[in-house]
């Protein structure tokens, strides 16, 4: 396989910061309440992680081995800086939904981590596959739960009421338990498929 | 003991240095770029709030000292500073109350807030327009259940958190500071000095 492909790929399934990984679960279950707020999360998600690791791989040879992390931060936080003045300059609703989760970009654990695991020590090119295949699989996770929470627990998507209102939603899929047992379930179907299909690779 | 080198030292400075001043440009230059847009945004949301204090306002006329005839902007009483003064006049002109736009410290930070007065001097409504109050605790005094109860309160209450305010639960800090603004925007429109309210 093309290693472009193999390093887009494994961000979705065998990599998937979300599911496997477990890092960054905090935004994640905390804004999939509905899917527009994911899908804005996802946006500006994406934006600081193909920032930062784009940015640090492409310096990478300047920094020194000592001060990385702080370095790390700078980038991580002045792209997080960035997106938060153009939500609130031209997303303002959003902006508000969103909270504090834009701010809390900045510790998320996929982009340090990523950044310190993988950009640091490979070319720009390669970062910036590895950064579109975390933001996708994030993306997959995060649209996901709220697309079941928000149509199990409200009855709509992305705001279009889908069932009658005569069909009660099950308004605990809204609340946060509701992100936990969504997030569960995923991760056990995940686990699931990826064991087959390994245990099939070594039989072959 | 490693030895410390002082070059060393130099070098990273240099190179930390260097980068954080490319993300300084960075930010400064996002920053005065949608700078506009978030003032515009941020007028928006006040007029927003106006109109929920006064439904049945006609228009919002910037009220005036008579003293001085100067636009009332950044009065300073206690720790509270009041951005604008707005009267707001029904269809024929006449004046139905007054809307201040007010900041004050809260617990995580600026609280900004917008509250209306009738003219026979209760507290019509109060609305927070920005807050970064702790999420699930201070952040609640922007609900309406926490904002409802200063509705019809008389200039001549008390406003003492557990006395005549309910605090929120485990948010004493943020409760007391709006409250403590709401009073001391009151103090000013009651002082016949300031002059805002004939």
């Amino acid at each position: 396989m093309n290693k472009y492909a193999e390093i887009f790929i494994r961000g979705l399934f065998k990599e998937n910061p979300v599911l496997i990984l477990m890092i960054g679960l905090c935004s994640v279950l905390a804004v999939s309440v509905n899917v527009v707020n994911a899908i804005g999360m996802l946006a500006a998600f994406s934006f600081v992680m193909i920032g930062s690791e784009v940015s640090i791989s492409a310096i990478r040879k300047w920094i020194p081995n000592t001060i990385r992390i702080p370095i790390f931060i700078i980038a991580i936080g002045s792209f997080t800086t960035i997106i938060q003045f153009l939500l609130a300059g031209f997303l303002p609703a959003l902006d508000k939904s969103l909270g504090v989760f834009v701010p809390l970009i900045v510790v998320n654990c996929i982009i340090i981590g990523r950044v310190e695991a993988f950009s640091f020590k490979h070319t720009v090119l390669e970062s910036l596959v590895d950064s579109i295949g975390m933001s996708v699989g994030y993306g997959i996770v995060i649209v996901s739960i709220a697309a079941i929470r928000e149509l199990l627990g409200a009855g709509t998507l992305m705001g279009i009421q889908i069932f009658t209102p005569a069909m009660k939603p099950a308004l605990i899929l809204i609340l946060p338990p509701g992100a936990f047992f969504v997030i569960g379930i995923e991760i056990a179907i995940l686990n699931h498929y990826l064991k087959k299909f390994e245990s099939k690779g070594t039989k072959e | 003991m490693k030895k410390i080198n002082l070059k060393e030292i130099i070098n990273l400075g240099f190179v930390l240095g260097i980068i954080s001043m490319v993300a300084a440009v960075l930010l400064g230059t996002t920053y005065s770029i949608t700078k506009p847009a978030i003032e515009f945004q941020r007028k928006l949301a006040i007029e927003e709030a106006q109109k929920l204090i006064f439904p049945d306002a006609f228009s919002f006329v910037s009220a005036v000292n008579p003293s001085t005839d100067l636009e009332f902007s950044d009065l300073k009483i206690g720790s509270t500073t009041i951005k604008t003064i707005y009267e707001a006049k029904d269809k024929d002109g006449n004046s139905i109350g007054y809307v201040v736009n007010a900041i004050t410290p809260g617990y995580g930070g600026s609280i900004i807030f917008v509250i209306g007065f009738t003219n026979d001097q209760k507290i019509k409504n109060v609305k927070v327009t920005e807050q970064i109050e702790t999420p699930g605790l201070g952040a609640n005094i922007a609900k309406r259940s926490f904002l409802d109860q200063f509705q019809d309160k008389s200039f001549s209450d008390l406003f003492i958190v557990r006395q005549d305010v309910k605090a929120i639960t485990s948010a004493t800090i943020s409760s007391k500071a709006l409250t403590k603004g709401i009073k001391e925007v009151i103090d000013l429109m009651k002082d016949p000095k300031a002059g805002v309210m004939k």
